[in-house]
Formats: C-alpha cells, sequence, structure tokens
C-alpha cells in the first residue's frame, strides 16, 4: 500500500511534467519531456550502456578497495589502540576534505587516470566503512564479553565468535552509506578529470552533451545514474535484510 | 550488639569447614579506579552445593562480589578464594539475559561447551535434555529476540547450566520479569538447583524471593557494601509457592527488612 503511493507520486510527477512542457512549449534544450529522454536514451544506448559500464566498474572496484581497507584498519584499529589514535584523525581529515578538491592532486600524481579516478572513489567509500567497522568491533556487550572471560575464550573465538558478529550490524550500515557515496566519488573525479575517449564514464558523456548544449542526452545520462544509485541501495538492503534483519527488525 | 554475635557465629568455624571451603572471602575490600570503595572488609563463605542469597539496597556492591567471585575483577584487599574461578568452572547469569541475538538459542547455551571445544553433535546430547527441562525444547532454533523475557532468562539459565558448572553465579537475574513469571522462575530453579551438585551465590534486592531461595541469606549495607548479617533460613526443601504465605516466611522477611532499614536509618542519621 506504501509502495502504490510512492508510485502514484512518481508517476503523478512525470505527467505534470509531460503536460508542462507541452503546455508551455518549453524548448527540448531547457527541459526535454521525460518522454523526449526516454527516446534520446534508447536512441544512444550502445555509447551511454559503455559508458555506463565503465562508471559502475570504478563504484564498484573502488568500493571494493574500500570494504578491504577499511575493514582491514579496523581489525588492526580494534587491536591496538595506539594504532588508532595514532591514525584516526588522518582518515578524518581524508574524509572531511571535499573530493572535488583533491582530485585534481590525484589526477596530477597519478599517471593512469583510471587509478586516479579509483583512488578517488575508494577515498571517498572508505571512511563510513573504516569508521562504522572499527565502533562495531568494539560494541559487543560488556556481559558477553566477561562471558568469554569466564569461559576461558581464546582471541580467535573471541574474534569470530563475538566481536565479527556484534561488528556486522555497523559494518553493513557502513556498506550502505558506501555504497552511494562510491558512486558519487567516481562521477565526481571524472568531472574534475574531465577525460575524452572511449574508455570514459556517464561523467564524460554528461559534459560533452552539456557543451553541445544536448540537453536531453544529458538527461538520459542522468537517468542512468540515479538508477544505478538506486539499484545499490536496495541491493545492499536487502543484503542487510538477508544477513541481519531476522534479529535486527525483531530487537527494534 | 546482637548483629555482632551472629557474626562471630558465622566465622567461628571448625578444620573441617575449612577443608570444605568451596569460595572464602575474608576481610576483602574492593576500590575502584576511580576511588569509589564498592566494598568494605566482606568476609563470607560457601561451601559447595550451598545456595546463598545477598541482599542489599543498590549500589551496595552485591554484583562488584559476584564479579570477584568469579575471578573477573581482582581484590583490592584481602583474602580471596573461589575454588571455581581457579578451575574457570563459574556459570554466570546476568540481570539482562545476554545472549547473542544473531545466534539461536540452542547455539547460545551451546557457547560455553564450544569455547572449550566441544562439537556440535556431541554438545546436542547435554544440550537438547536441558533445553527440554527448562521448557525451551521447541525453541532450540528460534532467536533470542523471538522469545518472551521470561523465555530469554530461561535460555540464559540454560547456558550457565550446561557446562555443568560447580558454582552458580546469579545477579539479580529475574528483576525484569514479571512477578508471576518471577515466582515460577523461583521455584523451577530450585528444582534445577537440587538436582545437581551446584552451589549458587544469588543476588538480589528482593528479600522474599532470598528468603524463598536460599539456606543462608547475606545482607549488605549500602556504599561501601559491607557485611551487616548472615540469617540462617530453616525451611526445607522442596519449597512449594504456599511457603511464602507461612507466617514463618513473613516473620523471617520482616526480621531481614528491619535489619536492612536500621541500617539505612544509622546511615542517614551519621
Amino acid at each position: 500500500m506504501e509502495r502504490a503511493w510512492a508510485w502514484a507520486g512518481g508517476i503523478l510527477l512525470l505527467m505534470s511534467w509531460e503536460g508542462l512542457v507541452w503546455w508551455a512549449e518549453i524548448p527540448h534544450y531547457t527541459l526535454p519531456a521525460p518522454s523526449l529522454i526516454l527516446l534520446t536514451l534508447w536512441e544512444n544506448l550502445a555509447s551511454l550502456s559503455l559508458s555506463w559500464w565503465f562508471t559502475l566498474q570504478i563504484t564498484f572496484m573502488g568500493l571494493a578497495l574500500a570494504i578491504l581497507s577499511g575493514v582491514m584498519l579496523a581489525a588492526a584499529f580494534a587491536l591496538s589502540k595506539r594504532l588508532e589514535l595514532a591514525l584516526f584523525p588522518l582518515a578524518v581529515v581524508l574524509q572531511v576534505t571535499p573530493i572535488v578538491a583533491i582530485a585534481p592532486l590525484i589526477l596530477i600524481y597519478v599517471d593512469s587516470t583510471t587509478a586516479a579516478l579509483l583512488i578517488c572513489t575508494w577515498v571517498v567509500g572508505f571512511f563510513p566503512i573504516l569508521s562504522n567497522t572499527a565502533i562495531g568491533l568494539r560494541a559487543a556487550d560488556r556481559n558477553l564479553r566477561d562471558l568469554f572471560t569466564l569461559y576461558g575464550a581464546s582471541a580467535w573465538q573471541r574474534l569470530f565468535l563475538l566481536r565479527v558478529p556484534s561488528a556486522l550490524p555497523y559494518f553493513l550500515a557502513g556498506l550502505r552509506i558506501s555504497g552511494g557515496l562510491c558512486l558519487i566519488g567516481a562521477v565526481t573525479a571524472e568531472m574534475v578529470a574531465g577525460v575524452a575517449g572511449r574508455e570514459t564514464g556517464l561523467a564524460s558523456r554528461i559534459l560533452e552533451a552539456s557543451y553541445r548544449s544536448e540537453t536531453p542526452k544529458m538527461f538520459a545520462a542522468l537517468l542512468l545514474l540515479t538508477l544505478t544509485g538506486v539499484v545499490i541501495f536496495v541491493m545492499f538492503n536487502y543484503l542487510t535484510r538477508r544477513l541481519i534483519g531476522r534479529w535486527h527488525a525483531l530487537e527494534q | 550488639m546482637e548483629a555482632g554475635t551472629q557474626l562471630e557465629r558465622a566465622y567461628r568455624r571448625t578444620a573441617q569447614d575449612e577443608i570444605d571451603d568451596f569460595v572464602r572471602l575474608r576481610e576483602v575490600s574492593l576500590t575502584f579506579d576511580s576511588g569509589t570503595r564498592a566494598l568494605e572488609s566482606v568476609s563470607l563463605t560457601l561451601k559447595r552445593g550451598e545456595f546463598v542469597s545477598v541482599v542489599g539496597p543498590s549500589g551496595c556492591g552485591k554484583s562488584s562480589l559476584l564479579r570477584l567471585v568469579a575471578g573477573l575483577t581482582p581484590v583490592t584487599s584481602g583474602e580471596l578464594k573461589s575454588r571455581p574461578a581457579q578451575q574457570q568452572d563459574c556459570g554466570f547469569v546476568f540481570q539482562d539475559p545476554t545472549l547473542m541475538p544473531w545466534a539461536s538459542v540452542f547455539d547460545n547455551v551451546w557457547l560455553p561447551l564450544r569455547l572449550r571445544g566441544t562439537a556440535r553433535e556431541t554438545a546436542q546430547q547435554k544440550i537438547l535434555p536441558l533445553l527440554e527441562s527448562v521448557g525451551l525444547a521447541e525453541f532450540a532454533e528460534a532467536l533470542p529476540a523471538e522469545l518472551s523475557g521470561g523465555m530469554r532468562m530461561r535460555a540464559s539459565i540454560a547456558r550457565a547450566l550446561s557446562a555443568e558448572p560447580q558454582l552458580l553465579l546469579m545477579d539479580e537475574p529475574f528483576a525484569a520479569l514479571d512477578e508471576y513469571t518471577r515466582q515460577r522462575l523461583n521455584v523451577e530453579l530450585l528444582q534445577w538447583w537440587r538436582a545437581r551438585s551446584l552451589g549458587v551465590l544469588f543476588v538480589t534486592h528482593s528479600v522474599s524471593e532470598a528468603v524463598f531461595l536460599s539456606q543462608r541469606v547475606v545482607l549488605m549495607s549500602s556504599r561501601p557494601g559491607r557485611v551487616l548479617q548472615v540469617m540462617e533460613v530453616p525451611f526445607a526443601y522442596p519449597r512449594s509457592r504456599e511457603l511464602r504465605d507461612s507466617a514463618e516466611f513473613i516473620a523471617l522477611g520482616r526480621q531481614i527488612n528491619a535489619a536492612l532499614q536500621a541500617d539505612r536509618d544509622t546511615g542517614e542519621g551519621g
């Protein structure tokens, strides 16, 4: 029922948009009608889908790097409080500096554009994973920790039977944030890089279209990005529900 | 004065008692890093298989006392001997059931055995009858969140019993339950205790619960926790719910309440 309302709202919005464009005779280079956007998407599907695939690869490779490094560093933090004290502020600095501002530097230092894009994506996606996992690994219930001590649990048993399961909800919350952020990172970095050529993503298509005032094509690329973002969000929500939904939802 | 003589009686022991000492605290004090004195000069003994309750106002260091006996906290001064802690043979039941929310009832109850290297199949032979005895046989695969508060506490107690400990330490385990469930679990706890050779040190702030359950009741004063008095509870086991209505039961409860109240009054006066 709630979902029906969301659909109704979306359809109503699209219909008024379409109607407004026809009724006020807005030129398509100012605001294209939804029908024209879909048509443009269909006509440019070959080139747009190649670019979409490129952006998707950067996003998920960046996310994979963020997960790997974030989890490993969080585990190291969990083992050594000193390491956390030494490195966590650096991670915060990396996080609070806008990616648009760092991207030009990274592009100077790294020869391969693809590598530079990956680094930018990683920078954006890494922090939520790190900080959430680090908190999660310390979040085990105090009494449960005492219980493990009482029964003489080994460090490994403590890690895999207590700390990792306790950290899982935190990690997944971080993952849901990072998934969306990595897409933003991948697009932003490419915007800054302003790369052209075959091996480029949706950001380059948007830039090209904007130089040529092909507004419908900009909207078509934007539509693909939005859909990708939504799919990533839905995917990680589903994953979260599958992994911890049963005990988590019930607890609330 | 009367309190003094009873204390002396509690201390006066024969050589045989020394050997039987299972848990013994002599002049034990505990001061936290923050400087708060939690316990002061607490002396207490628990014999093998004995059921002893500790009552006192909240913040009297009752929980700290359990943690000391479990070996989770070191004493600041005094002498503590806890054979079960040395042999890592204590079960602990917290006020909160403290179950792992991601694990089934079975896996939660399996935990103590699992940490000692017992495989799931081997553990099953012990755990399934245990779940049966605490009335959770049908809920082995349920998650803690799917159980009622009383059932969660049963699971928590089953976990503590699964490794067949010599000593069960219970920290106000029934405080969060409704009165009906609480009284029912009191009766059942006594059955579980009597079916095993198990010492129980039971912390509660309910005087009637302490009297109903235990062989001896240790009265503690508020901050820092000191032992005011040790009362013997004369009622024979098995004890049923009707015991609570008997004149002797009520009289003993009143006597304990009066002693606790007297301490509170002197504390406020000073």
